[in-house]
């Protein structure tokens, strides 16, 4: 009898295997030839080459990853929360008109919305009438994306309540913007993290309607 | 391979990761996604699959990041996370439903598109190279094949992360190899007399 596969896999790997299996092996042609085989599949496994994700999903992770702050008792979606948000957005708007420091490039533990802005590519230089442009496109965008009744996952609901609570806090700055005497640079940086937002929004509902249905 | 070798990763920028700092995240994340992405789909031979387990993967790194300390040890930590989720979604219904396949508890028999009624002729051929003969195997079976002879995981390790036991592990390591020797096309001599004159031959 010859040796069978799962002997000749002990063989291969080094592991105990009985010594008239062994000896056996070692004097039979056709055994040989099948743990050369066995070595041979495992060289052509191991040089697969390596798959590049079809696309980047960095900027879906990074939003998700927000869920956490939900998740001990901060939501956004709060009144109390939106009024406070409003507060500490008008300081940094304040703060960041004598700094000029971008909102996108704050640092995170400035502004969670700064970890939406930072890893989408929004447009440094880019004029107020091509953001305002480029918000329009990307409301058109969502609006034409498929409304499903199925149910989804409570952490990609979560997640897109929170970006529509953040753009319409943004939206609520935008409107009062005269009232509160802001600059052409604050504006221009409330349009991009509009922007930015709008479109973390857009690919959050991108990967639902890719996700599979449990 | 999946290239969880290649994962080197900084000491500084694993700290600032510790951090909370997104940007060193950023970072890690371009050093380990390909290799999660390589090990979800070559074991769930599915692209909207492989990109669902790189996010939840992703998002546990973000998340628990604050518990590995060793650089050393990321790269084996960020791969048993991807295996674990890769193996839940081999266990979820949906994939069951996609990949119809039945293990009986001694793991004696599982069948598959890939295991009994190949539609390729080319496979029927055994012409087929490495990564098609790998995607006709059983769900499964395909899993160990690879954790073992590629991601270099133990038969005690795979029959643990998978609920079952190290004999299952074994055996569907063999059925994988005996499967993917008919696909690769390997000749097969099973039937040759032993020329040994040995008496255990």
């Amino acid at each position: 009898m010859h040796a069978n596969t799962e002997q000749l896999l002990n063989l291969r790997d080094g592991e105990p295997t009985a010594p008239a299996i062994r000896s056996h092996v070692e004097g039979c042609d056709v055994c040989r030839s099948r743990l050369h085989d066995l070595r041979q599949v495992r060289v052509l496994l191991r040089g697969l080459p390596v798959v590049k994700p079809p696309r980047d999903l960095w900027g879906t992770v990074a939003v998700a990853s927000l869920q956490r702050p939900a998740t001990r008792g901060f939501h956004w979606g709060s009144g109390l929360a939106i009024a406070a948000s409003f507060v500490l957005g008008l300081a940094l708007l304040l703060r960041m008109g004598s700094d000029d420091t971008d909102p996108a490039e704050a640092p995170l533990e400035t502004t969670p919305a700064a970890t939406v802005a930072s890893v989408v590519k929004s447009g440094n230089g880019v004029s107020l009438p091509t953001l305002q442009a480029r918000s329009r496109k990307l409301e058109a965008l969502r609006a034409a994306m498929p409304r499903e009744s199925e149910v989804q996952r409570a952490g990609t609901a979560m997640t897109i309540a929170e970006l529509e609570d953040r753009i319409a806090l943004v939206d609520v700055r935008l409107h009062a913007a005269d009232a509160l005497g802001l600059t052409e640079a604050q504006r221009h940086a409330l349009w991009k993290e509009r922007v930015n937002l709008m479109q973390s929004l857009v690919q959050v509902e991108y990967a639902r309607l890719q996700s599979p249905r449990y | 391979m999946s290239g969880f070798s290649d994962c080197n990763v900084d000491a500084a920028i694993l700290a600032r990761a510790r951090r909370g700092d997104m940007k060193a995240h950023e970072v890690l994340y371009r050093v380990y996604g390909g290799p999660v992405y390589t090990l979800a789909v070559r074991m769930l031979q599915n692209p909207a699959h492989a990109d669902d387990v790189l996010q939840e993967t992703s998002i546990e790194v973000i998340r628990k990041i604050d518990t590995i300390r060793d650089e050393q040890a990321f790269p084996g930590w960020v791969k048993r996370i991807a295996v674990n989720k890769c193996l839940a979604h081999l266990r979820s219904a949906w994939h069951r439903l996609a990949s119809p396949s039945i293990v009986t508890e001694d793991g004696g028999r599982e069948t598959g598109q890939g295991a009994d009624d190949v539609p390729d002729s080319d496979a029927a051929a055994g012409n087929l190279d490495a990564e098609r003969a790998l995607a006709l195997l059983p769900p499964i079976t395909r899993a160990v094949v690879w954790l073992y002879d590629v991601e270099g995981y133990t038969h005690q390790e795979i029959g643990e992360m998978m609920g079952r036991t190290t004999s299952f592990s074994k055996s569907q390591l063999a059925r994988a190899h005996q499967r993917l020797r008919d696909l690769l096309g390997f000749a097969d001599e099973g039937d040759e007399k032993c020329t040994q004159t040995q008496s255990n031959c």
